[in-house]
């Protein structure tokens, strides 16, 4: 019976460790580039990590932001972020995808903590103001681009980073009449507008100068910016109706 | 047993110390979303009442402080209230980095009347949507509103 009992025990005992050795020389590449992928991504969330929190300081933002990182972007309900309700920056693949310089992943991680900022305040701790920027997308839109840009410039970084990072990942539609977003064109001639009046120092020194995607936003920006040199030179107040 | 910190980098700025001196400010006109204002423009305010640090005049009464609006959200359909947001203080020999200044004002926000209305009468075909019309209120600073920002003398 002992006997039995040992041989039992000893065939499960080295079948499993067969089978667990088989198992490992089956996972092994496996397991591997499973490393290599999460190696890369713990790279991608560290560098979001060090941004956010560099905007986060810099800003003296002293409520609670957390930032991820994500390979698939989930269908939002109704437009409502996990910005708005998580207070959790989300940068995905495809966006992480065009940002090139640490200009442009502060200008991505800019815009959203300003629509978490604003999650925190108003009435009822902010949730009647999260509804409303969640269902007045467009009016936000520009309000986040513009508080990017303060908050990119308090930070040390270059809002014209802000510019080249739209210009390359928003599509241009054919009308915003009646949209939940603006027209890229008019966020971009509204946030180079923005730099002209608070930061021209960006434009004088402009770092940007040789940077094809920011001589893109130029060329296709030829009429908006004419608009604006004709409003600096009657030095109108009235806002321009970018197209 | 020693703990090794990993600093990476040299920080412009340490906010360990809880420290902080309130500042009362009213702005000197005005300030309202309804009028001419734009985005970096200058505005003054000045102080309701002498500030102190450790028992020494820091800032006596009625001095002016330059200020900058930062950015203004106009007010929008659905009850949605115009914004102001006023920051970069500027007071002699202090920091930026020292003050924790962001002043928002809002207008009246109507969307607690505006979205029950509007579901209300969502039944009838296109009568909801009239609620869009209504607007939230102007931002406005009056002289008599009293701002309190907080200056960390202690903070790089």
């Amino acid at each position: 019976m002992k006997l039995k009992l040992l041989l039992i025990i000893s065939f499960i005992f080295f079948n499993v460790s067969f089978a667990s050795e088989n198992i490992n020389v089956n996972i092994n590449p496996n397991s591997k580039a499973n490393e290599l992928m999460l190696k890369e991504e713990n790279t991608i969330q560290s560098r979001i990590d060090k941004i956010g929190t560099n905007l986060l300081n810099a800003n003296k933002i002293t409520k609670r932001v957390v930032f991820a990182y994500d390979k698939e972007d989930k269908k939002r309900f109704m437009n409502i972020y996990d910005e708005l309700t998580k207070r959790q920056v989300i940068i995905y693949e495809d966006l992480y995808k065009s940002i090139e310089d640490d200009n442009e992943l502060a200008a991505a991680l800019a815009r959203e903590i300003s629509l978490v900022v604003k999650s925190y305040n108003g009435m009822w701790g902010g949730r009647i103001d999260a509804i409303q920027v969640g269902l007045s997308s467009k009016k936000f839109e520009i309000v986040a681009d513009k508080r990017a840009v303060d908050y990119m410039v308090n930070a040390g970084y270059n809002p014209l980073g802000l510019i080249t990072f739209i210009n390359k990942t928003c599509p241009q539609k054919r009308t915003d009449k009646i949209a939940r977003h603006n027209l890229t064109s008019k966020r971009l001639a509204v946030i180079y507008e923005y730099i002209t009046y608070k930061y021209p120092q960006y434009l004088e020194n402009n770092e940007y100068e040789n940077n094809k995607y920011y001589q893109n936003f130029l060329l296709t920006s030829l009429s908006n910016r004419a608009k604006l040199k004709e409003k600096l030179r009657t030095k109108s107040t009235k806002a321009i109706k970018y197209e | 047993m020693q703990c090794i910190c990993f600093a990476d980098e040299y920080l412009p700025y340490d906010y360990s110390d809880t420290r902080a001196v309130a500042i009362k400010l009213s702005p000197v006109r005005d300030i309202s979303t309804s009028d001419e204002i734009y985005e970096g423009q200058e505005v003054d305010f000045k102080v309701r009442k002498n500030v102190y640090i450790d028992g020494f005049m820091f800032l006596p009464k009625d001095t002016i402080i330059k200020a900058r609006i930062e950015t203004i959200i106009t007010k929008g359909m659905n009850g949605f209230p115009a914004e102001l947001i006023i920051d970069n203080f500027k007071i002699d020999n202090v920091h930026q980095t020292q003050l924790l200044s962001t002043c928002i004002k809002a207008g009246r926000n109507y969307a607690l009347l505006v979205y029950p209305i509007k579901w209300l009468l969502t039944p009838i075909p296109f009568v909801g949507s009239l609620t869009n019309l209504i607007q939230g209120g102007q931002a406005r600073l009056k002289t008599d509103d009293v701002i309190t920002i907080y200056y960390y003398p202690y903070w790089k």
